[in-house]
């Protein structure tokens, strides 16, 4: 199944072609791209359903119970402070007041986006419904807001749960949707795009970025988009079309003329044949390659959206069942973001971090701060997440996972001494998991590793590198592992550390 | 110990790759001799070019800088008229002759620096068909391409460009300070250092003496330093990340050593931006074979409520830059040292009704060294109602010139044309 592929067979159901194998390999290739990558026990299952019925319970997963947490809003009256003339406290209080008021109102907000980085991390890890929060980061790297302009936790919180709610629902009711949220107003402005002095930024992100790309609208069509989406802001938490505000003037807007307000324009958008095209490249580069997907899948992948009236659900299964989603140019090629990294690395070690915040500190230091985007273009694509200093922050949050903090460089002035994180105890056991794996022996517990965490087969040479570190020699004799022994833990702790810096461990 | 010294001790030691296989691509080949053969190999050359030990630092002010309030029209109706609420009126710092320009009240610092000599401001830098997305317009700048759609940024290709044969140029000779890597700095072949933190700049676990370091760290480098068989020698993913533990592996001691071993000469205040340039200042004070370092200071989108954000960006700007020009005068780097800024767009002449300003279009760029061409280059752009486009300034300098000046006089490269693809009158921000 490689590069031979005719275009008419890209989306034909791999499991039709006799050729097809549905085992371990393909099906953690399915979970690491539909989730966050598999324990063992999760990925036997899903080899136990066979592909369809693995697809399926991926991607209906509203039978399954949604088991992780809430996130916990107090009292935080979150004023918006771009309107703050409006607030009368506001105004009563003196200059000093005010910065005082502002800085607390800053602090909170920034400490409440570190609760919400906390709680969807956690989510991720303990997610059994996996492409729910898949999707959810999906939505978030494409309908752009970033907190540092947003500057209001509960709203980033609301969008956030706007995204899981139509993880895998309507494409074009979610776009309307995200023309409503107060996250997205504010973020690209759209709360001061009134009748008489138009503000642009939401009406051309909304065609160049999230739906149909640059090159299939004009500049008249951004400014005629604009004056629809006049009077389209939000009070406190909710969404409110001022219609004092809008221009209910006559637009052209992609051809079409009409007294067009925001809701037609996503309606003509999604009529337009670029906007198909737009979100299967996002679908194809997400969950499938970061090299430019061929021609003629863009075009069929685009033609399943239509097909589908823009459920997301089928387009899917379309994809996960897919000839070109099984084929070696996609199959473990694709540079894991941040997210998938830190969240898949705690799955597949069977933990739950005691301490997300090292962890959260680790994915921003790899250019991914949740709720942060660096722009309103998303995240960054395949090899562009990986430069020096991205590629040290993967290959030193491992330490994190198992052992609970940076490793001490003896004689070094960059110890981290802080309290928190000497107090802090793992509980991450290799002894544990390698006992229940039953291996006994050095070779094995190396390629029980390599299978759990590269889950596919390695170079030789590579492997006997783990092997004679295991041995603490140069053979790679298969030895016995005593595994009550307390000087092998430290050995065996640097074996996992070692295996999530390599190369090959970055690759989903 | 100095760096040079050190490198080599490092080389010699250091990695140790297995059997290179005939499929092993060219560049980890050469590096695997590098390493093992630092005094023969052509890999530890770095680019040449006119003053090989001159450097070049882009500082981008990201977020569309409000040139209006920075390089300010003094005593003009058109300018005060545009902006009730906005305009610079007071405490300016007069850049004097006939330009009737001046600097903003906070950029004292840079005030010096300009009666100094040691800086100079290109006016109105744009180009045609201003683009106001902060995305796109950056990388417009960065790749010096207004009208397609590139992949490598302007002095990503001049690395291409000195690449002679199939040895590329180390990735430190290019470092930026971040974690996400500019476009500006990447070529099809040359790919830059990125740095964030000196000290988080390498695989912890593996660094010490003791015997479990010391096994830990040669297994690393087996595991980092080895490319697999042919199978997956297509696959592009893995070899670039490949070749990035490499680099970094190459690039991270010098890196260390310098930050690390090296002082700054003069204080510097308390911003991310200046902790960067403090960095930098000491990389350079180190003699690293750098030739580009690349600083970004963030914030600059004021869209609402502009003044007091603006204010303080231009005292973070200026006490930062002055620190590092003086750093560097101080430890005698200032005349190999070329410092250039600049920001994806301007603002809009006329305030909006958050006390704010929208994406505008040309805007000024700072120079700054000890070689530089002093005073105002190009002509300020008219804020006359009459003069704009579409209530927005008209460039005068197209930002291609300020670049062929920087590679044609400062780099010495023959190479511009190829690089910025056209040919652009230079602007001669440094002395011939």
């Amino acid at each position: 199944m490689g590069e031979d592929m005719q275009p008419n067979q890209y989306l034909q159901t791999a499991w039709y072609d006799p050729s097809f194998k549905w085992d371990w390999r393909t099906a953690s290739h399915l979970m690491n791209r539909a989730g966050f990558s598999g324990t063992a026990q999760e990925i036997d299952q899903l080899v136990a359903l066979g592909p369809l019925d693995a697809i399926q319970h991926l991607i209906y997963y509203q039978s399954i119970p949604d088991s992780s947490p809430y996130m916990q809003f107090g009292a935080i009256s979150d004023i918006d402070i771009g309107d703050f003339r409006q607030i009368r406290f506001f105004r009563d209080l003196t200059p000093d007041e005010r910065r005082e008021f502002l800085l607390l109102k800053l602090a909170a907000g920034a400490g409440k986006m570190d609760d919400m980085r906390c709680w969807w991390l956690n989510r991720m890890v303990q997610t059994k419904r996996p492409l729910e929060e898949k999707m959810t980061l999906f939505w978030h790297g494409l309908f752009v807001s970033a907190f540092m302009d947003v500057q209001n936790a509960y709203h980033m919180y609301l969008q956030n749960e706007l995204f899981r709610r139509f993880a895998v629902g309507n494409v074009q009711d979610l776009t309307l949707q995200v023309s409503k949220d107060p996250a997205m107003l504010r973020y690209l402005n759209n709360n001061q795009n009134v009748r008489g002095h138009p503000n642009e930024n939401y009406a051309r992100e909304l065609m160049e970025l999230f739906t149909m790309g640059i090159g299939n609208y004009t500049e008249d069509d951004v400014r005629e988009s604009a004056r629809a989406w006049t009077g389209w802001t939000f009070v406190g938490d909710n969404f409110v079309f001022n219609d004092f505000q809008h221009d209910y003037g006559e637009k052209t807007f992609l051809g079409q003329t009409g007294n067009f307000n925001g809701q037609d324009i996503v309606e003509i958008i999604f009529q337009q044949p670029a906007t198909p095209r737009h979100f299967a490249l996002k679908l194809l580069q997400f969950f499938g390659s970061d090299e430019p997907a061929p021609p003629e899948l863009v075009l069929a992948l685009g033609q399943t959206f239509q097909d589908e009236n823009w459920e997301m659900a089928p387009v899917l299964q379309k994809l996960f069942s897919s000839t070109w989603f099984y084929s070696e140019p996609v199959m473990r090629s694709k540079v894991k973001t941040p997210a998938e990294l830190v969240v898949g690395s705690l799955r597949k070690l069977n933990g739950s971090s005691p301490n997300p915040q090292a962890l959260l500190f680790s994915m921003q230091m790899m250019g991914q701060e949740l709720f942060e985007a660096p722009n309103v273009g998303g995240w960054p694509v395949g090899k562009n997440w990986i430069n020096t200093s991205t590629l040290f922050a993967r290959y030193d949050m491992p330490a994190f996972l198992v052992t609970g903090r940076r490793p001490i460089i003896p004689g070094s002035a960059w110890n981290d001494n802080s309290p928190a994180l000497q107090e802090f105890n793992t509980q991450y056991s290799p002894e544990l998991q390698l006992a229940q794996a039953g291996a006994s022996t050095t070779n094995s517990a190396v390629d029980w590793y390599i299978r759990q965490l590269i889950q596919d087969s390695v170079d030789p040479a590579k492997r006997s590198a783990l092997i004679s570190y295991l041995n603490n020699s140069d053979s790679t004799e298969d030895m016995p592992l005593n595994l009550t022994d307390q000087s092998l833990h430290a050995r065996l702790l640097g074996l996992v550390q070692l295996i999530m810096a390599m190369p090959e461990y970055q690759l989903c | 110990m100095d760096s040079m010294h050190t490198r080599r001790i490092f080389l010699a030691r250091g990695l140790t790759i297995l059997s290179a296989a005939s499929t092993l691509p060219a560049f980890i080949q050469k590096t695997a001799e590098a390493l093992n053969n630092p005094a023969d190999s052509p890999l530890t050359q770095t680019a040449a070019g006119r003053g090989d030990d001159r450097i070049l630092v882009i500082v981008q002010l990201a977020g569309g800088n409000d040139g209006l309030s920075t390089v300010i029209p003094v005593d003009n109706d058109d300018y005060r008229n545009a902006r009730p609420t906005l305009a610079v009126t007071q405490n300016l710092l007069s850049l004097g002759g006939n330009s009737n320009l001046a600097l903003h009240p906070n950029l004292q610092g840079f005030k010096s620096l300009y009666d100094a000599g040691q800086m100079s401001i290109v006016l109105g830098a744009g180009y045609p068909n201003p683009n106001r997305s902060h995305f796109r317009s950056t990388e417009i700048w960065q790749t010096a391409d207004p009208v397609n759609i590139d992949s490598t940024g302007w002095m990503g290709r001049y690395f291409d460009a000195q690449c002679s044969g199939q040895d590329p140029i180390k990735s430190e000779t290019a470092i930026s300070i971040g974690s996400l890597s500019p476009m500006t700095l990447k070529g099809d072949i040359f790919q830059p250092t990125s740095l964030q933190n000196p000290q988080n700049f390498q695989w912890l676990l593996g660094q010490g003496n003791s015997r479990q370091a010391t096994s830990l760290r040669k297994a690393y480098q087996l595991l980092n330093g080895i490319n697999p068989k042919c199978a997956i020698c297509t696959n592009t993913g893995l070899n670039f990340l490949q070749r990035t533990a490499l680099d970094a592996e190459l690039s991270g001691r010098d890196i260390r050593a310098a930050t690390e071993d090296h002082q700054n000469a003069v204080s510097y205040p308390n911003s991310q931006f200046a902790n960067s340039l403090s960095m930098v200042a000491r990389m350079i004070i180190a003699n690293m074979p750098t030739r580009v370092y690349y600083v970004s200071i963030s914030g600059f989108d004021t869209h609402a409520a502009q003044q007091r954000t603006h204010d303080n960006l231009m005292t973070e700007l200026s006490d930062g830059l002055t620190a590092f020009i003086n750093d560097l005068k101080a430890s005698g780097n200032i005349d190999r040292t070329l410092v250039v800024t600049f920001s994806e767009f301007g603002r809009r002449v006329a305030e909006n009704a958050s006390a704010g300003t929208d994406h505008g279009t040309a805007a000024p760029m700072f120079v700054f060294g000890g070689s530089i061409t002093p005073g105002l280059l190009g002509a300020q752009p008219s804020v006359a109602p009459s003069d704009l486009s579409m209530g927005d300034l008209k460039f005068t300098t197209d930002f291609r010139c300020v670049y062929t000046g920087i590679l044609q006089d400062w780099l010495g490269t023959k190479q511009t044309t190829e690089i910025l693809d056209g040919q652009f009158k230079p602007v001669s921000i440094v002395k011939a």
